[in-house]
């Protein structure tokens, strides 16, 4: 038996006038309110030669709207114990915020001041321009860090989704202010907006709120043109990186996978549970980590967008054991590729369906599955019909979503003191 | 969503002197439960050190009952969370169930408390493991040097060592050293069992009873924690890294847990750097200056340290970054300290306990550490006292800690800089 996590209360779905999807879902446990917007787009829309902008565009905007400081801005959140961030992320742009209800209402409201005339101001851009060179710098000596953003180029290339949300450093140090502003009117248009909001409030005033404050946003001239379906690896390709200096050599290897949107989805997900996703119990870690010794941490991860996927194991190893890791981890993988066992598959299905509910613990948490949710086009019924997806998957289907990736892990990424024998 | 209502937290008493602490909240069908042990690198001796934490490691590696991978096999065919942490003072093992196999984690946990079986081979491999954790903390610069930095400060208090181990102890500790650990402190008088969720406070008590209760409790633990003497002049640390990213550490001693002093420090660690126009973050962030910065005050059970970490900006010095933070920390002993921003801070801090405890797996840590520190019921009096305190307290307290005649500090010189200062 599973605990339904859904039964109540309901999600109500809302598309205002101009074009942007409202998700409300109301529930009076405590007197919080969790607000998550997110704009279709993300850095995939970060023009060439501004690699970076979609960052820089999010934290200026966290700076406010034209006419208040950053810092009235931020003092306005402050004095209500609020909190306010902006993000951008490979595919999204995000919003995120929670209040406890008594001012849920003033925040929502600076929000849309925002949102209606965002101050972008030059002084401002500096600011965060420089917070983000040394962001990416950061990146470059953490070798985990270097070690996705190489693979990630490396797997999308040529592809919008090869674009780092962080950017790299000629795109951070080109932005102009004018590219903040075509930035913003490209990338947060209401059109391609979802904004879910779960917690304690009354749903009529909220959505008269929304109406009048977020219904009258502008859509400007040219919606950007979707992003393009993701071709599968091709070519191996090993790209290696050596410093010397460190002390773990930091391993990649992945390739592309399936998207948020892909029937197999869930088979994905449950063959990727077995190798390697799991923190409790997987075949890479009972392997790498308990038996060999080689890791403290070994993991794989499927990462999906709406055109497209990737799929990756990464772990961190001395160099001494860095030739005998890849080839346990090819070794795993191939095994994998054949597919799981009956007991394995029980195992994943009796995990993935009896931990739903411990995914949704707090407003937060069901506010972004929500927005998410919604830009995903997942269907209504997805949190009411998740377990039975879950507990209907076969071995034939686990073993044809693994039919679907393995073959395309063709990417190596290494970073850290490699030792001689990498390169053969 | 299955709703729940809350209801107040319920201590009692095993007659083994298991303390079992349960609270009914939380949006979903969702239980957690956590046993913390009052055993942590705070109860090691030099030579041995990181001993706690391997032996946390090996609690997942077989039981009488349950051999290697039985309990994570039982956990994930239950759709469950496990895991576990090692600190200072405490060690907190827990999982996360569905409400309706909840009681799989008192199974879990009752048979871990009196059955360890240490396998000579999976004490190498999860040595080798831990090994591999150490070198993974010590390839991020900054670590290294926090590391360095306490050790330096501190002399006799056992919060000198990391949590994790000296390499060389972690190399040297034996089987027969993690068996009197746990046979030590592994004991239902050394513990506290804590269950929050969608539970029926009753139906807790009746099961822990039910798997703990036949537990004997193990003699009385005489604890001789080395008294810290004081710190009588200025350390400094460096350390010569490759890299461009040049680090500030400041550490100042500061006190235990639960007194007015501990909560005053708390409250000054927002003023300096709760939000994003707190002082610190408005004198180096905004400025340009710095690129992240750290305060770090987590009181404990013995004195141990306030500290401010800072990652300068490349272009700046870090003698000016240091002026500055000692600057703004001086400023707080100065005054001003202005309504508005204690009213900001006292705001920021109350709400984030309650955004936070949403969650039943905070509110079970929260629990579960409070009551492992010495009183229960200080994790939820602790934002009323922070509330009562008064500007002049907190500048008193400010006086009496930021001493810059008796801190720490460390600087990380990346090699950009080094290249730089020979050219």
């Amino acid at each position: 038996m599973s605990v339904r996590v859904t039964a109540s209360p309901r999600v109500q779905r809302i598309t205002l006038a101009n074009g942007l999807r409202v998700l409300l879902q109301s529930d009076s446990t405590d007197p919080v309110v969790s607000l998550s917007l997110v704009f279709e787009g993300g850095s995939t829309l970060d023009p060439p030669g501004r690699e970076g902008l979609g960052t820089l565009l999010a934290d200026t905007l966290e700076r406010g709207p034209r006419g208040m400081s950053f810092i009235e801005f931020s003092r306005v959140f402050e004095r209500l114990g609020s909190n306010f961030s902006s993000e951008a992320g490979s595919e999204l742009s995000t919003m995120h915020a929670t209040f406890l209800t008594r001012h849920a209402a003033t925040g929502i409201e600076r929000i849309a001041d925002l949102l209606q005339d965002p101050g972008l101001r030059a002084e401002d851009l500096e600011v965060v321009r420089q917070l983000a060179r040394s962001d990416l710098q950061a990146r470059e000596e953490d070798l985990d860090d270097l070690a996705e953003d190489l693979f990630l180029e490396a797997i999308a290339l040529g592809h919008p989704y090869a674009k780092l949300p962080h950017g790299r450093r000629p795109g951070i140090d080109a932005v102009t202010p004018p590219d903040l502003r075509a930035g913003y009117e490209r990338g947060f248009r209401p059109d391609r907006g979802h904004l879910a909001i779960v917690g304690d409030f009354d749903e009529q005033v909220l959505l008269t709120l929304l109406e009048r404050r977020f219904g009258t946003l502008p859509n400007g001239k040219d919606a950007p043109a979707p992003v393009p379906p993701v071709s599968p690896t091709q070519e191996p390709r090993n790209v290696l990186r050596r410093f010397l200096e460190k002390g773990q050599v930091k391993i990649i290897i992945g390739g592309t996978g399936l998207s948020a949107k892909d029937p197999d989805r869930h088979s994905a997900i449950a063959w990727n549970h077995v190798l390697g996703s799991s923190s409790i119990r997987s075949r890479l870690g009972d392997e790498i980590r308990d038996r060999m010794g080689l890791a403290y941490s070994v993991s794989s991860r499927v990462l999906e967008r709406k055109a497209g996927g990737f799929f990756l194991v990464h772990m961190g190893t001395r160099p001494e054991n860095a030739r005998r890791a890849i080839e346990a981890i090819r070794f795993e993988l191939n095994r994998a590729a054949q597919g799981v066992g009956e007991e394995e598959l029980n195992d994943a299905k009796s995990y993935l369906t009896g931990s739903f509910p411990l995914r949704f613990t707090t407003y937060g948490r069901l506010s972004r599955f929500w927005s998410r949710s919604s830009f995903y086009e997942w269907p209504d019924n997805y949190l009411d019909t998740y377990v039975e997806r879950i507990s209907a998957l076969t071995r034939e289907d686990l073993a044809r979503a693994a039919a679907r990736i393995v073959p395309f892990a063709r990417v190596l990424c290494a970073c850290g003191p490699l030792p001689a024998n990498l390169d053969a | 969503m299955i709703l729940t209502k809350q209801s107040p937290v319920e201590r009692r008493q095993l007659a083994n002197g298991l303390t079992v602490i349960t609270e009914r909240r939380g949006l979903g069908p969702v239980v957690f439960s956590g046993i913390v042990y009052r055993v942590g690198s705070r109860d090691e001796q030099p030579g041995v050190t990181g001993l706690s934490h391997l032996l946390e490691h090996l609690m997942f590696k077989g039981t009488q009952r349950f051999k290697k991978g039985d309990v994570a096999a039982l956990v994930e065919r239950n759709g469950g969370d496990l895991n576990a942490f090692t600190s200072e003072d405490v060690t907190m093992y827990y999982e996360v169930f569905s409400r309706d196999r909840w009681k799989l984690a008192l199974e879990i946990e009752a048979e871990r408390m009196q059955n360890l079986r240490i396998d000579p081979d999976e004490l190498e491999a999860e040595r080798q493991v831990i090994l591999e954790e150490r070198a993974m903390y010590l390839d991020i610069p900054q670590i290294e040097l926090g590391e360095e930095l306490v050790a330096a400060t501190f002399r006799e208090s056992p919060y000198r060592w990391p949590i994790i181990g000296w390499e060389a102890d972690i190399q040297a500790i034996t089987r027969d050293d993690l068996l009197r650990h746990y046979e030590r402190f592994y004991s239902p008088g050394n513990a506290a069992l804590v269950v929050v969720g969608d539970v029926d406070g009753e139906e807790v008590f009746t099961e822990a009873e039910r798997y703990f209760g036949e537990i004997p409790n193990g003699p009385p633990i005489e604890r001789r924690i080395p008294r810290e003497p004081e710190l009588r002049s200025a350390t400094r640390v460096e350390l010569r890294r490759p890299g461009n990213l040049a680090h500030f550490q400041v550490i100042v001693r500061a006190p235990e847990i639960r007194t007015r002093d501990s909560e005053a420090l708390a409250l000054l660690a927002n003023l300096l750097s709760g939000t994003r126009t707190s002082r610190l973050d408005l004198a180096l962030l905004e400025t340009g200056k710095a690129s992240d910065i750290q305060v770090h005050f987590q009181p404990k059970s013995d004195p141990s340290s306030f500290g401010v970490g800072v990652e300068v900006q490349p272009g700046t010095g870090i003698a000016e970054i240091e002026e500055l933070v000692w600057g703004e920390l001086n400023a707080l002993v100065e005054g001003p300290i202005h309504d508005e921003e204690m009213e900001r801070a006292l705001n920021q801090l109350e709400a984030g306990q309650l955004f936070s405890m949403q969650s039943p797996s905070n509110r079970g840590f929260l629990l579960g550490w409070n009551e492992a520190m010495g009183d229960l019921s200080y994790a939820d009096a602790v934002v009323d006292n922070l509330k009562s305190l008064t500007k002049e307290e907190l500048q008193d307290t400010a006086a009496r800690t930021f001493l810059r005649e008796k801190s720490g500090s460390g600087i990380l010189i990346p090699q950009s800089m080094q290249s730089a200062e020979e050219a």
